[in-house]
């Protein structure tokens, strides 16, 4: 009977300590907040977003979701600052062999993508994305901390915007080649939080380091950062009355620069202008030539760019206010409400942030530094996080003083964040894209042959590709290539007509400047298109295969020809791609002929 | 004092270490389908070259501002400083980035360390 009775009493006490152990795990569960619940499925959303553009890997066979020629003008850039001695000239693969001319592509993305190429031993290529999602997640994660100053729900509201920045147009960032702007935002939202801490002792130095790196990584955003800045000290000015202060009292102006935060802030935004100015030394003379001529980019609307320049909204833009869906409306609410707290309200990380985006809203809506102002537009779902956060939040505030239930402030804030947050995920989730749009692993195959085969001192022509018409993808192979006019190829190919001279163009891939003097003096830029025979180059580079089969047809009968009839024989080929080395020369090349 | 110190330390390393898991985690399942190593060395060099030099500096605000906002303001200034610098010095002695990269890092760091001192160490 003892023993029945002992064990019956160990059984109780192991029934109450496992009674105790969920008892602590219910309250330890009670514990955690909504908000953080929340967080965690956001972070899970916007992860699910981010696998569509690099298919659960780091390393790929070749560019993975290039989609546009400039992704590789970000990459051959980056593979410029990895390899080159001197970064502040363009090597001859990118300058087509003209020595001299000044880099004025802004290099500090590049130079991350670089140096964490040499650090894991992957192609730069890699990094180039990789980077750009990286600094959309921090970026978003530290909006979503400054808001969280001002509260947390407020914070938390503010997220479901951001995963729009996944979904076409706004993802023209990660695959079209926005490359530069993500630092740059980086460095603008971290200036945010420089701005809030200004008024302490060498928080200057850091606001300079950030804005100097802003304007090395793009400038525009950075100026467009620091009208946001001007912005947000006139409203503090306005708001304090401190000029009135000053004009009252002129003396005490020395009290006012050592007691009142917005004056010692002012003061030190002046004095983190000299480490601006010094990191920028060597670009300074780049922006004030882009002041004058036009940019590369000027066919994307009908004004030309120079620095200072209004945009009416009706012409071209990259993304309108229709493609953020539901939260259009709640953008332009929150720009009202958004008014309001700047002149109404004294709260100063409202004032600073509010302000900010104001700014990079205004600048990019109206362009008004310029045509490709407008870009900054795809990055607009986290820049503008603060305005659609701030319709919500005000949304619940109202709700949870008419509402006077209990639990009704939990229900209110899980029912704004989950009714934004399931259409975002519903109807703003971005669709599968293609892979390997314009250089698939055959291609990369050859370019690497191409890398380590090649002088660099010879020349290759591009012959023809079905997606050739991304010419930047050739800078990739790091050697003085020219491509022949795809127009005047497909010509030759549809008249039957086997040719030997084709129409070649290469351009130096960036606006042509050179220092003469100590001065930077534009030259006309180098744009080789002319009649050239073929028996020039030292290669020829061409896909064999077409999706249409007369010039598939084509290029095999050219290829056929120039190896019987000239000299040229295959060095490298795979499924896809033919290389053909030129062992004569400058010699003469085949007569035109028809096609048989 | 000591123990203030090494509490301080601690403190500090405690921030690095959960800011370098939760970094390592958000890309090893982003990467999911990639080998752990290489995303291990992708965290890694983010956080050597980029963001501990980063934060390394911003100790001069050692209990001024919270370690979190160190953290964010030393991300940005590591990726911006540490680019910057390798800029200049490119620039300065034409030398390839690979030459110096990791330590102007590392020198970065030990300014950071010194700042540290002086601002916990000195303190009377």
């Amino acid at each position: 009977m003892d023993g029945d009775n002992k064990k019956d009493n160990s059984a109780y006490t192991d029934n109450l300590i496992h009674c105790n152990k969920l008892a602590s795990l219910f309250k330890y569960v009670k514990k955690i907040k909504i908000e953080f619940i929340f967080l965690i499925i956001f972070l899970i959303i916007m992860l699910k977003f981010m696998s569509f553009f690099n298919a659960g890997l780091l390393e790929h066979d070749a560019p993975f979701n290039y989609n546009a020629g400039d992704m590789f003008t970000c990459s051959v850039y980056a593979e410029m600052a990895k390899l080159e001695s001197d970064i502040s000239h363009l090597p001859f693969y990118l300058s087509q062999g003209t020595p001299g001319v000044i880099t004025t592509f802004s290099m500090i993305s590049g130079i991350i993508a670089g140096q964490l190429s040499l650090f894991t031993g992957l192609e730069t290529h890699e990094f180039i994305m990789h980077s750009t999602l990286l600094f959309i997640v921090l970026s978003t994660l530290m909006v979503f901390y400054f808001l969280k100053k001002i509260d947390l729900r407020l914070a938390i509201l503010s997220l479901p915007l951001s995963l729009l920045v996944f979904k076409w147009p706004f993802q023209y960032t990660i695959t079209w080649g926005m490359c530069l702007s993500p630092a740059t935002m980086l460095f603008a939202v971290v200036g945010l939080f420089c701005i809030l801490h200004l008024n302490k002792r060498y928080m200057f130095i850091f606001l300079g380091i950030m804005n100097g790196a802003g304007f090395l990584a793009h400038a525009r955003e950075t100026l467009m950062f620091n009208t946001g800045v001007a912005l947000y000290f006139l409203v503090r000015f306005l708001k304090e009355k401190i000029l009135q202060k000053i004009i009252k009292n002129p003396k005490g102006i020395i009290t006012l620069l050592k007691e009142n935060v917005t004056l010692i802030a002012l003061r030190n935004y002046i004095l983190s202008i000299p480490i601006m100015l010094l990191m920028m030394f060597h670009y300074i003379p780049i922006l004030f030539m882009f002041l004058y001529i036009k940019s590369a980019a000027h066919g994307y609307a009908q004004v030309n760019s120079i620095l200072i320049q209004y945009m009416p909204p009706w012409l071209p833009h990259h993304v309108y206010l229709w493609q953020f869906g539901f939260f259009k409306y709640l953008l332009i609410i929150g720009i009202i409400i958004g008014l309001g707290f700047l002149i109404f309200k004294k709260i100063r990380t409202i004032d600073i942030i509010i302000s900010v985006s104001f700014m990079f809203a205004f600048n990019g809506l109206f362009s008004v530094l310029g045509n490709k102002t407008t870009q900054i537009g795809h990055l607009f779902p986290i820049l503008l996080m603060p305005i659609t956060g701030l319709t919500l939040f005000i949304i619940y505030l109202f709700l949870k003083k008419i509402i006077k239930i209990k639990l009704a402030p939990v229900f209110i804030f899980s029912v704004l964040f989950l009714a934004t947050l399931i259409p975002t995920y519903m109807y703003h989730a971005p669709t599968p894209l293609g892979g390997y749009a314009f250089a698939d692993p055959y291609t990369w195959e050859a370019f690497k042959w191409v890398r380590d085969n090649v002088d660099d001192d010879e020349k290759i022509l591009v012959l023809y590709g079905d997606r050739y018409n991304q010419e930047t993808v050739f800078y990739m192979m790091l050697k003085n290539q020219f491509r022949t006019y795809i127009d005047y190829y497909v010509k030759k190919a549809s008249e039957g007509v086997l040719t030997s001279t084709m129409q070649v163009r290469g351009f130096i891939l960036a606006e042509t400047f050179f220092k003469e003097n100590g001065t930077y003096v534009e030259k006309e830029r180098k744009f080789v298109s002319m009649m050239h025979s073929l028996c020039n180059y030292e290669y020829l580079y061409t896909d064999k295969v077409s999706r249409s089969p007369p010039i598939q047809k084509y290029t095999l009968k050219l290829l056929e020809k120039l190896i019987n009839e000239n000299n040229f024989v295959p060095v490298f080929q795979n499924n896809l791609v033919v290389i053909l080395k030129n062992n004569n020369l400058g010699g003469d090349c085949f007569e035109d002929e028809a096609l048989s | 004092m000591k123990s203030d110190v090494k509490k301080a330390i601690l403190n500090e390393l405690k921030v690095i270490i959960i800011a370098f898991i939760l970094f390592y985690l958000f890309f090893q399942i982003h990467y999911y389908k990639e080998n752990i190593f290489l995303v291990l060395k992708m965290a890694i060099a983010h956080f050597y070259l980029f963001i501990i030099p980063g934060y390394s500096i911003c100790l001069l605000f050692y209990g001024k501002i919270g370690q979190i906002e160190r953290l964010i303001i030393g991300t940005g200034s590591g990726y911006g400083l540490q680019s910057f610098l390798l800029y200049f010095i490119n620039m300065t002695i034409k030398v390839k980035i690979k030459e110096y990269y990791l330590y102007v890092s590392a020198i970065l760091i030990i300014i950071g360390v010194i700042i540290f001192y002086f601002r916990t160490l000195r303190k009377p």
